[in-house]
């Protein structure tokens, strides 16, 4: 008879185990980060995008200077621009400085460095232009832009490392 | 007569015991309830302000848009020129129902002063909206304009500002 009722309360305790692991691993579902989009991707794209249309010191025709999507075009073609100026060193310089003054790279700073690469796609992938800045070996976001250059494409891919 | 008496009192006992049993887990599981409850109310502000910031990183994007900023057929420049002259036109101070809107000049770079007749465009900003208490968003964008080298485009960003959840 009293070994029933201490039967009785390990019945009890067991149910309640079961029920608070049932809870438990319930709760921990639920509240478990189903992944939040990275904003830092959409910056970098409309970084990319933006940057494609600012314009150079390239001059392609009398009236008129190439943006910087156009560039990495002529860089790849080896055009010269008219104005005497080597395209692939254009396209560098400028898009070196466009990076610096709108990433701030360091080791005291949220970002650790970046890094910036353009092919040229299609049968075959060629390097356009490749710049590198600080240090990239932790997480990074990053985005790629891609530009029509028929027959294949060009794709700009910038990664932001922190 | 006396084991019917007993066990019919067995019987009471053991519905009481599990009338009990069930009191205890409902009070368990309503505090649980509860608790449960509280945390997620909690994260429920964190994930409205991640959706507004989404939405509002958007909306910069289709400032571009705008037919007062509109540039040719380009979905991520704007119209610098027509941005100064909104600067100065009082018609538009109550246009757009944001309570903070500039646009910034960050290459080539410039002297750092607010745009106006005599500076413009050497100049890296230019403020259209600037109220109190707000969130801002921004957004990479091309600043394009009309010079006498041809059609110039340069990169800056748009800052807009929002205002928060609980206002």
């Amino acid at each position: 008879m009293n070994k029933r009722g201490q039967e009785e309360i390990v019945g009890f305790v067991l149910i309640m185990v079961i029920v608070v692991v049932v809870l438990v691993i319930f709760l921990g579902i639920s509240l478990r980060d189903t992944g939040e989009m990275s904003a830092e991707s959409i910056d970098v794209y409309q970084f990319l995008e933006s940057s494609s249309e600012v314009t150079t010191n390239c001059q392609v025709r009398s009236d008129e200077f190439s943006d910087m999507g156009s560039l990495f075009e002529r860089c790849f073609s080896e055009e010269k621009c008219i104005n005497e100026l080597d395209s692939c060193e254009v396209l560098e310089r400028q898009m070196n400085e466009i990076l610096e003054i709108s990433w701030n790279v360091g080791q005291n700073n949220s970002l650790k460095g970046y890094s910036f690469e353009s092919y040229y796609e299609n049968e075959q992938t060629r390097e356009i232009l490749s710049i590198q800045e600080g240090n990239c070996e932790g997480i990074f976001s990053g985005a790629s832009y891609l530009i029509p250059a028929f027959p294949g494409k060009i794709k700009n891919n910038l990664k932001l490392c922190y | 007569m006396k084991d019917l008496y007993v066990s019919s009192s067995r019987g009471q006992v053991k519905i009481q015991q599990m009338a009990f049993v069930l009191v205890a887990i409902m009070i368990f599981l309503a505090i649980v309830t509860l608790f449960y409850l509280t945390i997620r109310s909690a994260s429920l502000q964190e994930d409205v302000e991640i959706l507004r910031e989404s939405k509002a990183k958007e909306l910069v994007r289709m400032a571009a848009s705008w037919p007062e900023l509109y540039w040719r057929d380009c979905a991520s420049c704007i119209d610098m020129d027509k941005a100064f002259i909104l600067k100065e036109t009082q018609a538009y101070n109550e246009f757009w129902d944001v309570p903070f809107l500039q646009i910034e000049k960050i290459y080539p770079e410039v002297e750092k002063i607010e745009c106006n007749r005599q500076n413009y465009p050497e100049c890296n900003k230019l403020t259209l909206i600037e109220e109190e208490r707000y969130i801002t968003e921004t957004s990479f964008i091309a600043l394009c304009r009309h010079s006498e080298k041809g059609e110039i485009c340069e990169l800056g960003k748009i800052h807009l500002g929002f205002r928060g959840v609980n206002e």
